[in-house]
């Protein structure tokens, strides 16, 4: 699937929220505790699938993950149990970027 | 010593204030917080400040909020005595602050007349548009100056016309600019150990108030900030929230901070808004696009029903910037505010007390405390003519000459005493 800037999915293996920050052109393979992840619905998550144990390191709200191979982004705005990857490669926890201050 | 009684910063210093009004008196007051010694010289008739409303127990409000920590001599300077003792208080000051309002002396001529005698002596001159050009001689006031120095652009409505800031910057400002020009002047003293005189107007003051505005409209087109927040932007009256108002902004914190307001705020999406990039700085506070969004702001506290401090929680712990837009009420309750003890009581000069502000400074050795309250008319004349070596005969001919005036009522005695052996002037033997 694309992934368009300010597009929002939601894992069918968990309660995982994202919106992606920085999509991405070519078709790629998002994932969620292993499963593929699908556009949020107004219906709320429908867990369909079941939680892979290799991709079950959980999401963090608030945190944003991306492959900077790639240059995905996205943020978490609702946590889960499984873990971001597009395939089989996990997508990086990023470190939070301090901000020049103006005062 | 018990803690706040040691010595002001400008203890054994005395002042002669020769001025009325706004700014050589808040000047003076400054002076008499830090320690000094502030003689107020008035006309007979008072300080033209003393009838300026609102009146707070007889008193006005405005002169009771500047004279603080000064003594007050009555004196016709117009009479040739009331010329000599003139001449005897300025022999023994160091500082003098004169306004060439008050007409009590020749602004010019004076200060050379007093060094003279006084080769120490700091003289500071106050006046409205500086003592040369055009304007030299023209008569001031808040609104003029305001409007000359283009202050009156920075309030009011994009488009609509110009607006008095309601404080008197200028003249208040302009005090702090004549105490601080006399510190400097008194530092200078102290290593060469001449005094000299220095000139201090309030539109110069203004103008430098403003002199982040002059550099910065050099290139008006590549500045964004205060250019626009104060020239073409409506006033500012906060953010709206369930029971308020508040103003918040972003300047300090990292991007894990700004993702989470969003999320808290149910503004996510608008995380690629291209005026909210920039993790909040562009869409807060003085920012790009931060009148343009603000409405963006409000709806999502008011989804959330947010109240002000629930607002104020948010946001400080994104590590934001955010207060309430106070009121005077609102103020005097203010938990920052009551611990500081800024708002502070102030012996009222006919009894009871009165709200002021504490002296902003905080030194680690020195007192700024309210010594004495601001003092009646004349309240001091008897005991400072007399500490300037003039007969208790004299003083009484000048009194009954309406040279020299005291208090004319009898609830002033000893009101603003605070004599170290707890006797009143009366007691003192200084008011007959």
């Amino acid at each position: 699937m694309r992934l368009t800037t300010g597009e929002r999915l939601q894992s069918t293996a968990c309660t995982t929220e994202i919106i992606v920050i920085k999509g991405v052109a070519e078709d790629v393979d998002l994932r969620c505790g292993g499963s593929p992840m699908v556009p949020s619905s107004a219906e709320g998550n429908g867990q369909t699938a079941d939680l892979s144990a290799d991709f079950s390191g959980g999401s963090l709200l608030g945190k944003r993950y991306g492959l900077a191979s790639v240059g995905l982004e996205v943020l978490v705005t609702k946590p889960g149990d499984g873990t971001l990857s597009l395939g089989d490669e996990a997508l990086a926890m990023e470190m939070p970027r301090e901000l020049p201050s103006s005062d | 010593m018990r803690p706040g009684d040691e010595p002001g910063p400008l203890a054994g210093t005395r002042v002669l204030e020769i001025a009325q009004g706004v700014s050589g008196p808040f000047a003076g007051m400054r002076l008499g917080d830090c320690g000094a010694d502030v003689i107020k010289l008035e006309p007979v008739t008072g300080d033209y400040l003393r009838a300026l409303p609102p009146i707070v127990r007889g008193e006005s409000a405005v002169f009771l909020s500047l004279n603080r920590n000064k003594r007050s001599v009555a004196l016709d300077t117009r009479a040739d005595a009331g010329r000599a003792v003139l001449a005897r208080l300025v022999a023994e000051a160091d500082v003098v602050i004169e306004d060439w309002r008050s007409g009590m002396l020749d602004a010019r001529d004076g200060y050379e007349a007093a060094r003279e005698c006084n080769p120490r002596l700091v003289w500071c001159t106050v006046s409205p548009f500086g003592e040369e050009g055009p304007m030299c001689d023209q008569p001031g006031a808040e609104l003029v100056v305001q409007a000359i120095s283009d202050y009156t652009n920075s309030v009011g409505s994009a488009g609509a016309p110009p607006v008095r800031v309601g404080a008197d910057i200028a003249g208040l400002n302009t005090g702090v600019f004549v105490s601080q020009a006399i510190t400097a002047a008194l530092f200078a003293r102290a290593r060469s150990g001449e005094g000299q005189r220095v000139s201090v107007s309030q539109l110069g003051s203004l103008l430098h108030m403003r002199g982040v505005m002059w550099t910065s409209m050099s290139s008006p087109d590549d500045w964004f900030g205060m250019f626009n927040d104060h020239y073409t932007r409506d006033p500012d009256h906060g953010y709206a929230t369930a029971d308020g108002s508040v103003y918040w902004g972003l300047r300090r914190g990292d991007s894990e901070d700004w993702d989470r307001l969003l999320i808290e705020l149910g503004l996510v999406d608008r995380i690629t808004d291209p005026r909210f990039e920039g993790y909040g700085r562009d869409a807060t506070s003085v920012g790009r696009y931060a009148h343009e969004v603000k409405s963006v702001w409000e709806e999502a506290f008011a989804a959330k029903g947010m109240t002000t401090a629930e607002v104020i929680d948010l946001v400080l712990s994104i590590r934001g910037d955010a207060v309430p837009f106070n009121d005077y009420e609102t103020l005097v309750r203010d938990s920052q505010i009551t611990h500081l003890d800024a708002l502070i009581d102030v012996p009222h000069p006919r009894g009871g007390t009165f709200k002021a502000v504490r002296h902003d400074a905080v030194f680690s050795a020195s007192s700024t405390r309210i010594r004495s309250g601001p003092p009646l008319l004349g309240e001091h004349t008897v005991p400072v003519l007399r500490e300037a070596g003039v007969s208790p005969t004299d003083i009484e001919s000048l009194i009954n000459a309406g040279t020299a005036a005291i208090p004319n009522d009898d609830d002033w005695k000893g009101v603003n005493d605070e004599a170290d052996d707890g006797r009143t002037s009366a007691e003192h033997g200084v008011y007959h």
